[in-house]
């Protein structure tokens, strides 16, 4: 059994002052402190990152961990768009099953705050196909193209997706490491403007700098001293088609079926058993798309159901989504956010969520998508 | 990163036998903020197509009224240029879509 | 029999008023269509550039698909506006049309008559059997500097005519080029509009040449002006045809037809093309067409045809295609014509 036994994020938000490595060094500095741990304890480091080589011609990531740890041990960097920290989780996790290591770090982080917007939104798009990048669609336009279809089958409007980012953006109001820590209503999200219709700048995560880093170990002795536990009950990867022209079905993403499926089979648990998760919605329709095809919600009724408010905090229900504040409100620095969102359950199911706790919380899920789905890996903690 | 002429050279003659093919709109968004290689010609709008031979692609839509970018149109893959030229690079050509009626 | 087997054309969607360019920039526009004769012009998209407005006028030419396109050994494109300064259309027009290797390629330039030069050329090498069928393509995408007289005129548009023996529905009877040395219209490297020399682009240039070759064809064909159902001249503006054809001897009735300047402007080397390709919506096998480009620089390339009954065949509506449109603002023509 391995489990998760520290965590530490920075903030997440517009971070000038701080570069690509000075946000990976804080983090893994600070979660073997939050685990009160020695580097000498860390057997291997995986490192979750996407823009690095595409926006700073800056890879071989695991030399230049090495060289801000003064360490020898492996250093693996993982990259899935998106998905490249819970991807990276996933591969520490499967390293140590192998009998490679006892204890790992896993750091996921991103700078993309240091170019033009536009810079920055071109280099997202390496996570689309060549030929989705050579006719000018960006992450929102694959995203819209997705919410359209799924908005025309079941008859939603853009008011309806809206709710998922004021629930988001007050969880976010909850929670002190957020981007966005201010509460919007729905009528703030209908009068933003439009980045790829329908999605409006207020359906969509922001550009954010940050890193998160957890600490796992199979060791006894480790796990037994530790003062905040959480066992990983199973980490498991599906990928789709690159291409939205691929798929087989455009009003849902197959990874993240695949990968809950197997997640919660390899788990042995049911959806019902969940009670705080942490959803990939790097855009409204995301969350609504996420909550079905991890099956916690039939399929073209999430766009009903989500104006009910019943996984917001605070509304007395045993199953709340994205305490974090989500992509939306957290910030998406897309190679922290997966490993971040599996920090946030574990500082749920430790009791450390301070305002945004939600009581009793036995088992939570991670989901973490990379791209328009072309990668989904689902992770299930549990006490 | 400027056009490679090699790719222009060896996407072209597949590009090529999907000209002048009739298709119908499956989805679509306009664009109104792009990565900075598309940054002049925002908004635009950007189609998720299937091809009369069933085969399916994107590209933007041009030559359009409002009232044709539903799901269901028809469309036509013409050829344009993708996006603007660098001042010293090669000329990108490729397919956009036109309303067919 | 020799001459052109098949036709196509390809005019832009997007159109602007005379008036509305007149009154951006103050200017009276009844005076300014008066003197042009010119109400509005054609224009092609920010990503539209001589080579896909010739590939679908080519594409429209193939499309009667009566012959192998691979037979095709000769593919050229006149054009003032050429995507490179080096580097081919015509190999580029022709890879798109997949029509395989072995062909003859080369682009031209002569001003407005850059197309029709190498028609000439053409015919020959279709005649002595060098080709069995050659592809020329008349292109531009016009530009006239904002605020100059030409902006009134340069339009864009591209028209296509595969040469070849077989199958002809306009008859290749004789033609006859006349050149000199006369700069009225120019443009060095690295400018990106064309100068003029005003007014001097008129009797030296213009009418000089345009008479100079057609009263040697007529002269050579022993044909008289009333021989010919319809003509078409270069159209820098909608009153030069007009007044050379009167001079030349031919009637107002004769030019008519052709005179689709006034609408879709002057798009250079396939102006005077495109008049052609108008003429044919209404000619009937057996009528005489002339021809006469313009090129400043200056030239003219006079051509005889005659319509043959493969017309009745393989008629293309110039008139009902080009109804297609749409206006634009002058700010929105801004944007349209681009860097």
């Amino acid at each position: 059994m391995i489990s998760v036994i520290g965590y530490h994020t920075t903030k997440f938000g517009e971070l000038w002052n701080k570069s690509l490595y000075d946000l990976v060094g804080e983090v893994i500095r600070g979660v073997l402190k939050d685990a009160k741990l020695e580097k000498e304890h860390c057997d291997a480091i995986f490192i979750g990152n996407m823009l690095g080589g595409v926006l700073e011609n800056n890879l071989h990531s695991g030399a230049k961990v090495a060289e801000i740890l003064d360490t020898h041990i492996p250093v693996f960097h993982v990259e899935s768009a998106c998905a490249s920290g819970g991807i990276a989780f996933n591969m520490a996790v499967n390293y140590i099953t192998a009998g490679k290591a006892h204890t790992v770090i896993v750091v996921g982080a991103e700078k993309m705050t240091d170019f033009p917007p536009d810079v920055t939104i071109s280099g997202l798009s390496a996570a689309a196909s060549g030929d989705e990048q050579e006719v000018g669609l960006t992450f929102p336009g694959l995203y819209a193209m997705l919410a359209r279809v799924y908005m025309e089958t079941y008859g939603y409007t853009e008011e309806d997706l809206a709710y998922v980012s004021v629930k988001n953006h007050y969880h976010g109001f909850l929670n002190e490491y957020a981007h966005f820590r201010k509460q919007i209503t729905i009528e703030d999200v209908l009068k933003s403007p439009y980045v790829a219709s329908p999605l409006k700048v207020l359906d969509s995560s922001p550009i954010s700098d940050g890193a998160s880093a957890l600490i796992i170990s199979s060791n006894h002795q480790l796990v037994a001293q530790a003062k905040y536990v959480a066992k990983i009950l199973s980490s498991e990867v599906a990928t789709d088609s690159i291409s939205l022209k691929s798929r087989k079905r455009l009003d849902e993403l197959l990874a993240t079926k695949i990968a809950a499926d197997k997640a919660f089979d390899q788990a042995k648990i049911d959806r019902k058993d969940i009670s705080v998760a942490e959803l990939h919605d790097c855009f409204s329709i995301a969350e609504l798309l996420a909550m079905e095809d991890l099956g916690f919600w039939k399929k073209g009724t999430a766009g009903k159901r989500i104006k009910e408010y019943e996984t917001m905090h605070g509304n007395g229900n045993g199953f709340i989504v994205n305490t974090s504040g989500g992509l939306k409100a957290a910030g998406h620095p897309v190679g922290a956010t997966g490993v971040k969102q599996i920090g946030e359950v574990y500082l749920q199911l430790t009791g450390r969520a301070g305002k945004r706790q939600v009581k009793k919380s036995r088992y939570g899920l991670a989901h973490n998508v990379g791209g328009s789905g072309g990668t989904a890996v689902v992770t299930i903690l549990g006490n | 990163m400027k056009t490679s002429p090699v790719k222009v050279w060896r996407r072209q003659k597949t590009l090529r036998k999907l000209l002048g093919m009739k298709g119908k709109i499956i989805t679509w968004t306009v664009i109104s903020v792009p990565g900075h290689k598309h940054k002049d010609q925002a908004p635009f709008p950007v189609i998720l197509v299937q091809l009369e031979n069933k085969q399916r692609i994107c590209g933007q839509l041009v030559e359009y009224n409002e009232s044709d970018l539903t799901t269901g149109k028809e469309v036509v893959s013409i050829l344009r240029k993708v996006h603007k030229p660098s001042e010293d690079g090669v000329i990108a050509y490729g397919i956009k879509f036109r309303p067919a009626s | 029999m020799l001459g052109i087997v098949s036709y196509g054309f390809y005019i832009p969607r997007y159109r602007i008023k005379t008036e509305d360019i007149a009154r951006y920039w103050g200017k009276n526009p009844e005076s300014i269509i008066g003197s042009l004769n010119i109400y509005e012009k054609a224009i092609g998209g920010i990503d539209e550039d001589t080579l896909t407005m010739s590939y679908q006028s080519a594409t429209m030419a193939l499309a009667d698909n009566i012959f192998d396109k691979t037979k095709i050994s000769g593919v050229f494109i006149g054009s003032e506006s050429h995507p490179y300064v080096v580097n081919p259309t015509s190999t580029i027009l022709a890879d798109y049309l997949d029509i395989g290797n072995n062909y003859l390629a080369y682009d031209t330039q002569f001003a407005c008559k850059a197309a029709t030069g190498v028609l000439i050329s053409s015919f020959a090498l279709v005649k002595a059997g060098f080709c069995e069928y050659v592809l020329v393509s008349g292109s531009d995408k016009a530009t006239g500097k904002p605020g100059d007289a030409l902006e009134y005129s340069a339009a864009s548009a591209a028209a296509s005519f595969i040469l070849g023996k077989k199958d002809v529905l306009l008859e290749y009877i004789d033609s006859s080029s006349f050149s000199s040395d006369t700069p009225d219209f120019w443009r060095r490297h690295g400018n990106k509009f064309p100068s003029h020399a005003g007014r001097f682009t008129g009797e030296p240039a213009y009418f000089f040449h345009v008479h100079g070759a057609v009263k040697a064809l007529l002269k050579k064909t022993k044909r008289k002006p009333q021989d010919f159902s319809r003509i078409i001249f270069h159209m820098p503006n909608g009153k030069f045809p007009i007044r050379c054809a009167l001079e030349l001897g031919f009637s107002k009735e004769q030019i008519e037809d052709s005179l689709i300047v006034r609408k879709l402007g002057n798009a250079y080397s396939a102006c005077s093309l495109i008049g052609l390709c108008a003429v044919l919506d209404k000619s009937q096998p057996g009528d005489l067409i002339l021809l006469a480009s313009y090129g400043s620089g200056a030239g003219s390339d006079a051509f005889v045809f005659r319509v043959t009954k493969e017309i009745e065949k393989r008629r293309k509506n110039f008139s009902e295609t080009i109804d297609v449109k749409q206006y634009v603002d002058y700010q929105k023509y801004l944007r349209l014509m681009g860097d």
